[in-house]
Order: C-alpha cells, then sequence, then structure tokens
C-alpha cells in the first residue's frame, strides 16, 4: 500500500466520499498500481454480495399509510 | 428522462397541508432502505415489520406536531429513529428468550424476481440468511456503520453525527466490518455469486 495513501482512503474512495485531493491522487496513480486495484475489487465484491433489499410487509405499508390518514389534518398552506 | 424529483422536504410540508399521496410517496421512496436496515440490525423478520411502523408512526406524529426541522435530511432523521428503536428492541431481546425467525417470511425485492425459478429464490433467500448470519456476528459497533452506510446509504458524515461518534471511528469501524466479514466468508465459504 503507498505510504499517502491508507485502506481507509480507499474505502471512502470507493464510497466517493474522500477529498477532491485525495480522489485526483488515487485516480492518477491507481491504474499503475495494483494492489489498490485489488482492494477495491475486493469491496466491490464484498458489497455486491451483501446487496440485497428487503421490502416491509404491504400489510405493514398498509398500517402506517391508515396512520398517516388518521394523523394528519389539513391546515392549508401559508 | 427522468421528472425532476420532489424532494422530501417538499412532500413533508405538502403532507402536513393535507396532501396525503405526498406521504405515500415519501414512504414508498424510502421503505426499502429504512426497512432492510432495520432488517439486517435486528436479524427478525418480524421484529423489523414492528419497529418500522414504530419508526414510522414516530416519523407521522412528529411531522404533525410540526417538530420536523430538517427540510431533505429526511432519511438521516428517519434512519435515527429506527437505529434507536432496533437497539431498544435487541436490548430486550438480550434480557427475553429468543424469539425464533420464520422461515417463510422473507420477501427479498431483488431485480428480476420474477424471472428466478423457484430454485434459484431458494438459494438466493439461504444465502442471504446466511450473509444475515454474518453481519449479525460482527461487534454491535461495527455491524451499525456497516448497516448505515451500505444499507441505510448514509454517508460517513452523517454516520458520525448519528451515532455521535468521530468520523475517523467510524471509518474504522467500516474498516474492520469489511475485514471481518471478508474472514467470515472465506471460512464459511458463503456461495456468493
Amino acid at each position: 500500500m503507498d505510504a499517502a495513501i491508507t485502506q481507509t482512503d480507499l474505502l471512502l474512495y470507493y464510497y466517493d466520499e474522500c477529498s477532491a485531493d485525495r480522489k485526483a491522487m488515487i485516480d492518477s496513480q491507481l491504474p499503475a498500481n495494483p494492489e489498490w486495484q485489488s482492494y477495491l475489487n475486493s469491496l466491490s465484491d464484498l458489497f455486491h454480495d451483501l446487496d440485497f433489499v428487503a421490502i416491509p410487509n404491504p400489510t405493514t405499508v398498509n398500517i402506517v399509510l391508515e396512520e398517516s390518514i388518521s394523523f394528519s389534518s389539513p391546515v392549508g398552506s401559508e | 428522462m427522468d421528472a425532476p424529483m420532489i424532494t422530501d422536504g417538499v412532500l413533508i410540508q405538502r403532507y402536513v397541508a393535507g396532501n396525503q399521496a405526498a406521504f405515500e410517496t415519501l414512504l414508498k421512496r424510502h421503505r426499502a432502505r429504512i426497512f432492510t436496515s432495520i432488517y439486517v440490525l435486528v436479524n427478525d423478520r418480524y421484529l423489523a415489520e414492528d419497529i418500522f411502523q414504530e419508526v414510522f408512526i414516530k416519523v407521522i406524529q412528529s411531522v404533525n406536531a410540526g417538530k420536523y426541522s430538517h427540510e431533505d435530511k429526511f432519511l438521516p432523521w428517519a434512519m435515527r429513529i429506527a437505529r434507536n428503536l432496533s437497539i431498544d428492541h435487541i436490548r430486550q431481546r438480550k434480557r427475553m428468550p429468543m424469539i425464533t425467525d420464520s422461515e417463510g417470511g422473507d420477501i427479498f425485492d431483488n431485480i428480476g424476481l420474477f424471472e428466478k425459478s423457484p430454485e434459484q429464490l431458494r438459494i438466493e433467500k439461504d444465502k442471504n440468511a446466511q450473509l444475515r448470519a454474518m453481519i449479525w456476528k460482527l461487534p454491535e459497533e461495527q455491524r451499525e456503520v456497516l448497516v448505515l452506510r451500505h444499507y441505510a446509504d448514509l454517508s460517513f458524515k452523517e454516520i458520525a453525527v448519528l451515532t455521535e461518534s468521530n468520523l475517523n471511528t467510524c471509518i474504522g469501524r467500516m474498516h474492520y466490518a469489511v475485514l471481518n466479514l471478508r474472514k467470515m466468508m472465506q471460512k464459511n465459504t458463503v456461495v456468493v455469486k
């Protein structure tokens, strides 16, 4: 790993949360740095594996919607 | 291509002004991220349904009481409620007998769900259950950051504010969560692809 760039930097880079100068530094050095590429690929694989989405049961959603109607009291915009 | 998205803040204003459809849009926009996060945090489908309801009832009450002041920061605000309620339930559960998870209750909304065969769906369901179990084995602080970053899609800065932690601490926890999950995956050889 490069002395100036840590795995934490790469983690932030992966999530597009690193500073502009860090991002520019990683962008420019990445093609010549297989170790970084490998780390980023491993992050990508891991997060891809973790990608699943669960949705609440329609009954749960309906209960919430009914609740929202019962609470809502039109006040009109000012 | 896409119509400009109405912001969360505007949807809340409209709901408070009596537009019920605005609330429905808000709920549908965030339900998957919030529900998945709760589900992964508590690892129990039925409990996740209950907490999800509680979260939105608190949202409804606060918004109608004029207590919402976060403009377009709806998701971090709702996730704070979800996170706190999940932690409360986890602590209660530790003091009580374990609630058994349902076998057939998982409805995973994957892209192409309807194109998958029952066998593919079963494999996917098993894999998801394994992954949730692994996430559940992470230390609480690591699990929390992973869920908030990956499933709730909050930024590390937002997570730091929400968990009242230092930004670097949050990033460090995520880093260790990644390392630990990778180790667990290698050990358990989860079928991931």
